[in-house]
């Protein structure tokens, strides 16, 4: 008896940041859209005539967008493509989608960034760290869901970011590399608009099969520090380079 | 066993010494206000400096929670539940024992506005402490509307008969924009008068008033007070610039733009004289000029092969001047030779919202260019040669007025409309004047001729189109159709005067012929053009996409050729000429097209016939004298191919096929001898040109190592071509025509590769294309068959150590060797290199400097021709008042004075140089005011970002 106690303590405490996550599990189906002339005003090299220019002739334009999908149980979750919608605006070009995976072990607390980036595939394995979180007092409605909202700041990008996450999907699950907010996010807004990820869809149902990784996720593995440490350095030579860096990572 | 046995126990101690001494265990119960539990309200804990997210439950079926093992720390504690005011209480441990914070009661959000607000609108709401806050922008009101209006809107807000407002049932007394008061107390004045388009949110709050912020303590509830937060984009942009300078030798420029614009208006006006030929009119300029509209990429009616369809036909025509009517032509291409004057300026206005976009242009251009020329030319014969040289002057003129609007509607998400219209008005005034000399290969004279040509035309044009594209339910299906009417008339006035001396080998005159001709032609040209495509998707990955265009072309051309002796003009009916042409083009075409993933693969086929209908006459009086008809149909396959490769690695590849259908010039039966030393004949039995091209192309960049390459090939081989069969007789008066023979073959490669040496200061551009060109003509019945290869390379280096130095070194060459079959001595290697240097620095005091060189050098063993022509700029400037915005700069054109017009050409069986007098060396001082603030960046080429 005197073994079981101490073990169930333990149990307990590690257990108190994911209670209540129960059995809850489903797809969210993300909308990705970018605005570039807002992430060109953010270019240090620019002159103001030039983000003036690109302001006044696509300022007004619509954001490129594609489609994202999160699946998730209460243990796991991955982020990826829509493969469904893999073609042009106008059907006219089918685009290459680069190598795109993001996956979160919750219950072992493993991060797994598959991701094709600077000439070639990398595998970012490390151990999962959620960033810190700073809870924002509005809260709005995305997809039927009351969401609040959270900020957190990305150092490397030098990004300011906006979550919005509802409590009525208890796991600290999101799009792209964001979680660990007492709730599915279901919006991001990056920079003040210059991404916006958000849910157009949310179909909350049983995962039998978990999350369904595919077969071959191939890459050169590294650790989180590489990973940060590639973006950090082509992020400097870029901008040496007066060239836009967002044209061969992800903003 | 009993080793676990007390590693657990010591794990047990450790665990509890550890909570009694640092942590604590944070509980409680959240209700409603009746005091009913509410189950899996969120519980987050915060720090209370920053509110970062601690930790967080969700609390039990009885409304209980427990936050275990936190650390011993004021915190705060954040209780939020779905349509309740989230409350925040403050956690301050004691030194020991855990925190009970009781029962929490939330209050419930009024049901309206929650359901209005958040639910409905789908604003976000902002709740701090009991301040609620939401976004105006999410509640639709009419254009034009007032903010009051936009307020009788908003839940939780009354607004009364007389404007006076009042939130959850209390009056608001004061009303404040961005923070401040706006003029005059009455809350009414900002609310009336505010358009609400022009607001992003209202914020309604209790402010205490001036007695309980002194005494904390008031007999009068406080005041509402609301504010009204402006939209960013709501506040306007604008922009300008202004250059003038004046300089030696009588130059002078002057240019100036300006531009305002808010969301939905942009507005721009732009202004260019000078008589440097630098108009400095560049990309960026007709950018700004144009703003939302600088692309159109959808504008292109005419359907084929390709993806959505925005591949452009071209056929037909003698003359290139339908684009006349595009304002780009006046912003590229600063002119090299001869002394030019222009003058250009337009306005630029347009409106865009959700489903309209509009927009309207006025251009105006005016350029003068007056030059004077000599050239000299050499022709081979079989078995001789013989040369000219003439000496010229001119003074052209072309003024344009220019109309565009263009007007896109969005129907609705699947269907959209594009009308286009332009028009222009165009006077051409060209005076040409000066002497020809023709030499026998002894260089004895062999004709004189004076002449004076004068002509004067006025035309107008004007094209409307109307494009509709249609996307259906079903993924991948669409529709479009375009209709285009195009229309140019034209009258042009000229007056033809020249003096031929024909000497014989001795040197005596034998013949002198005087011409001394008017001409008067009025010319109208249509078009009608009508295209449908639709494109049908089959699995998920293929297209079958088919498409019909129609085009009818309609000419009549009235040119009346009288000669004038004694100042009495008497028709000619030989050189008169009234035309009616009619050509017809069908073609029906279908493609079948995979896209998947980076894969994008399309075959297709094509049936197209032309129908050519003519009737000529020489004169009004004369008789229809020649009808044409002719069809000519074709097959035209179509085949592309493009692959995404991984790692920033491309490849495509096409197969095309173009058939070019005779001109009807060509096409006339008939002598045209206006010039009398070159005759020409038409030829009835042409049939079209067909060209096949075969393309390829790779491309990769490295955006690690910022390495790139391209690499391109390109093959054509062209059947039944058309190639000019040519006799010179003894009086060196050449008779052309055109005929259909076997055609020429080129193909061409091309490889760009360029790496840094040192990232970001030292990178080198390396370039190489290799040339292959074989052509024919027949002259004097013996087939001249025409082989050149050429090689040219370039090798750039960008040198930028420093944000004050930075080095650009280009130099570059150009080897063409071309062989004669008939006539192997004129066989020739042309070899032309150029170098360039361009500096910038600073070089004292804020003063920047820029250097350029450029040093041409054109070898042509065969003539012994050797010339070399070095042309030196160079400009200091120094950038003025706060924000950048004056800059003066001195600046010094051609400064050793070696700018000589020079142009050389050799094709089958001549070779031709051309020296045009022009504008050498000045200097000028120019003045600028930016208001966006002068680009001090040394850096150059920045291109795309």
């Amino acid at each position: 008896m005197t073994v079981i106690r101490p073990i169930l303590f333990l149990f307990l405490y590690l257990g108190s940041i994911s209670l209540a996550a129960q059995n809850i599990s489903g797809e969210i189906t993300y909308k990705r859209t970018s605005y570039w002339i807002k992430i060109m005003e953010e270019l240090p090299f620019l002159s103001q005539a030039e983000k003036d220019r690109a302001n006044l002739t696509w300022g007004s334009d619509d954001g490129y967008s594609s489609n994202y999908i999160l699946r998730f149980t209460a243990d796991e979750s991955s982020y990826t493509h829509d493969e469904t919608a893999a073609t042009s605006d106008d059907n006219s070009w089918a685009w290459r989608k680069d190598d795109y995976l993001i996956y979160r072990d919750l219950k072992n607390r493993r991060r797994t960034d598959w991701l094709e980036m600077l000439d070639r595939t990398y595998l970012v394995e490390d151990d999962l760290q959620f960033p810190k979180w700073k809870i924002l007092s509005e809260i709005k409605d995305i997809q039927g869901y009351v969401c609040m909202s959270a900020e957190t700041r990305d150092t490397i990008k030098n990004q300011h970011i906006v979550a919005w996450f509802t409590d009525e999907i208890p796991v600290p699950v999101g799009p792209e590399m964001f979680g660990g907010l007492p709730g599915a996010i279901l919006e991001l807004e990056v920079n003040g608009g210059s991404l916006v990820v958000t849910a157009s869809n949310v179909d909350l149902k049983p995962m039998p099969d978990g999350v369904n990784l595919p077969k071959k996720m191939k890459g050169k593995k590294i650790d989180l520090a590489k990973y940060q440490d590639l973006i950090e350095t082509y992020l400097k030579d870029s901008v040496g380079a007066e060239r836009n860096p967002y044209w061969s990572i992800r903003y | 066993m009993r080793r676990l046995l007390s590693l657990a126990v010591l794990l047990l101690l450790t665990q509890v010494m550890y909570s009694q001494s640092k942590n604590l265990d944070i509980s409680g119960i959240v209700a409603d206000t009746l005091g009913i539990p509410l189950p899996l309200s969120t519980v987050l804990l915060l720090d209370p400096v920053d509110t970062t997210l601690i930790s967080y439950t969700r609390t039990e079926e009885d409304g209980s929670f427990i936050l275990k093992r936190q650390k011993r720390a004021p915190a705060l504690l954040k209780i939020s539940y779905v349509g309740f005011m989230p409350q925040i209480i403050n956690v301050n441990p004691e030194p020991a024992g855990d925190v009970n914070i009781g029962e929490i009661r939330l209050e419930e959000i009024a049901k309206d506005l929650f359901e209005v607000v958040v639910k409905a609108a789908k604003a976000p709401m902002s709740i701090r402490g009991d301040t609620i806050e939401y976004d105006a922008s999410k509640f639709k009101v009419a254009p034009g509307s007032s903010v009051e209006d936009l307020l009788r809107r908003l839940p939780g807000i009354e607004v009364g008969q007389d404007g006076s407002i009042s939130a959850e049932g209390q009056s608001v007394t004061k009303v404040t924009v961005d923070g401040k008061r706006f003029f005059g107390n009455d809350p009414k004045t900002a609310t009336k008068n505010l358009p609400a388009e022009g607001i992003k949110k209202v914020q309604v709050f209790d402010e205490e008033s001036e007695e309980q912020k002194l005494t904390g303590a008031s007999s009068t509830p406080p005041e509402k007070t609301m504010n009204l937060e402006l939209k960013e984009e709501f506040k306007k942009g604008g922009f300008g610039k202004i250059i003038a300078g004046a300089g030696t030798e009588e130059r002078a420029e002057m240019k100036g733009n300006y531009n305002k614009f808010n969301k939905k208006e942009q507005f721009s006006i732009i202004g260019i004289g000078n008589n440097t030929g630098r108009n400095g009119l560049s990309w960026d300029d007709y950018q700004d000029f144009r703003g939302s509209q600088s692309f159109n990429w959808d504008d292109g009616g005419d359907f084929g092969f390709g993806g959505g369809g925005g591949y452009i036909i071209r056929y037909g025509g003698d003359e290139d001047d339908d684009d006349i009517g595009d304002i780009t032509n006046s912003f590229f291409g600063d002119q090299s030779s001869g002394f030019p004057r222009n003058i250009q300026g337009g306005l630029n206005y347009s409106y865009a919202e959700e489903k309209t976009d509009l927009n309207a242009v006025y251009f105006f251009d005016r350029a003068q260019l007056t030059a004077d020329a000599t050239r000299n030319q050499e022709n081979f014969l079989p078995d001789a040669t013989y040369s000219s040289e003439d000496v010229s002057s001119q003074d052209n003129t072309n003024m344009g007025h220019r109309v565009q609007f263009r007007l896109e509607q969005k129907i609705d998400s699947l269907n959209t409309l594009v009308f286009n219209a332009n028009g222009v008005l165009n006077q051409r005034d060209n005076l040409n004047d000066g002497t020809y000399r023709y030499y026998r290969s002894d260089n004895s004279l062999s004709n004189y001729t004076q002449y004076d040509n004068r002509f004067k035309q006025d035309a107008r044009y004007l094209t409307g189109s109307l494009i509709y594209r249609k996307k259906f339910k079903k993924k991948g299906r669409s529709l479009g159709w375009s209709g285009a009417y195009f229309v140019n008339d034209s009258d042009q006035n000229g007056t033809q005067s020249s003096t031929n001396e024909f000497y014989d080998n001795a040197g005596l005159l034998d013949s002198t012929s005087v011409i001394e001709q008017d001409i008067a032609a009025i010319g109208l040209r249509q078009q009608v053009k009508s295209s449908a495509m639709y494109v049908e998707p089959f699995g998920k990955r293929f297209y079958w996409q088919t498409f019909y265009n129609y085009n009818l072309r309609l000419e009549s051309v009235d040119r009346d050729v009288a000669d004038v002796i004694q100042d009495t003009p008497s028709p000619n009916d030989f050189l008169s000429r009234y035309y009616d042409n009619r050509i017809d083009l069908h073609r029906l075409g279908m493609s079948l097209r995979y896209s998947f993933k980076g894969i994008n693969l399309s075959a297709g086929m094509a049936r197209q016939e032309f129908q050519l209908e003519g009737d000529f006459r020489s004169g009004p009086s004369v008789m229809i004298d020649t009808i044409i008809r002719r069809t000519f149909p074709n097959w035209i396959p179509n085949v592309n191919m493009s692959f995404d490769l991984k790692r920033n690695r491309y490849l495509q590849g096409s197969y095309t096929v173009n058939a070019r259908e005779p001109s009807m010039r060509n096409l006339q039966p008939i002598v045209d001898n206006s010039n009398p030393l070159f005759i020409r004949e038409g030829n009835p039995n042409l049939i079209p040109q067909i060209d096949h091209n075969i393309r390829m192309m790779f491309r990769q960049f490295s955006p690690a190592t910022f390495t790139n390459l391209f690499t391109t090939v390109n093959y054509r081989i062209i059947d039944n071509a058309f190639v000019q069969e040519q006799t010179v007789d003894s009086l060196l008066v050449t008779n052309s025509k055109t005929i259909n023979y076997k055609g020429g073959q080129s193909a061409s490669a091309s490889v760009n590769y360029g790496f840094p040496i040192i990232k970001n200061q030292f990178t080198i551009n390396l370039n190489y294309g290799y040339s292959w060109n074989k052509r024919f003509a027949l002259v004097n019945t013996i087939e001249n068959a025409t082989l050149s290869n050429g090689h040219w390379g370039q090798l750039r280096l960008n040198i930028t150590p420093s944000e004050k130095l930075t080095l650009y070194l280009t130099g570059r060459f150009n080897l063409t060797d071309t062989k004669y079959s008939i006539n192997a001595e004129q066989n020739q290697t042309l070899f032309n290199q150029t170098y360039s240097v361009d500096l910038n620095t600073i070089v004292v005091w804020g003063v920047f400097a820029n250097v350029h060189f450029d040093y041409d050098i054109y070898q042509n063993d065969r003539f012994g021709f050797n010339q070399d022509v070095p042309i030196l700029s160079a400009s200091l400037y120094k950038v003025l008042f706060p924000n950048k915005r004056g800059e003066i700069r001195l600046s010094g054109y051609d400064l050793l004075n070696r700018n000589l017009g020079v142009n050389q050409y050799a094709s089958a069986n001549m070779v031709r140089e051309t020296r045009t007098s022009t504008l050498a060396r000045y200097y000028m001082l120019s003045f600028t005011y930016n208001l966006q603030g002068i680009d001090t960046s040394l850096k150059k080429g920045r291109g795309w970002w």
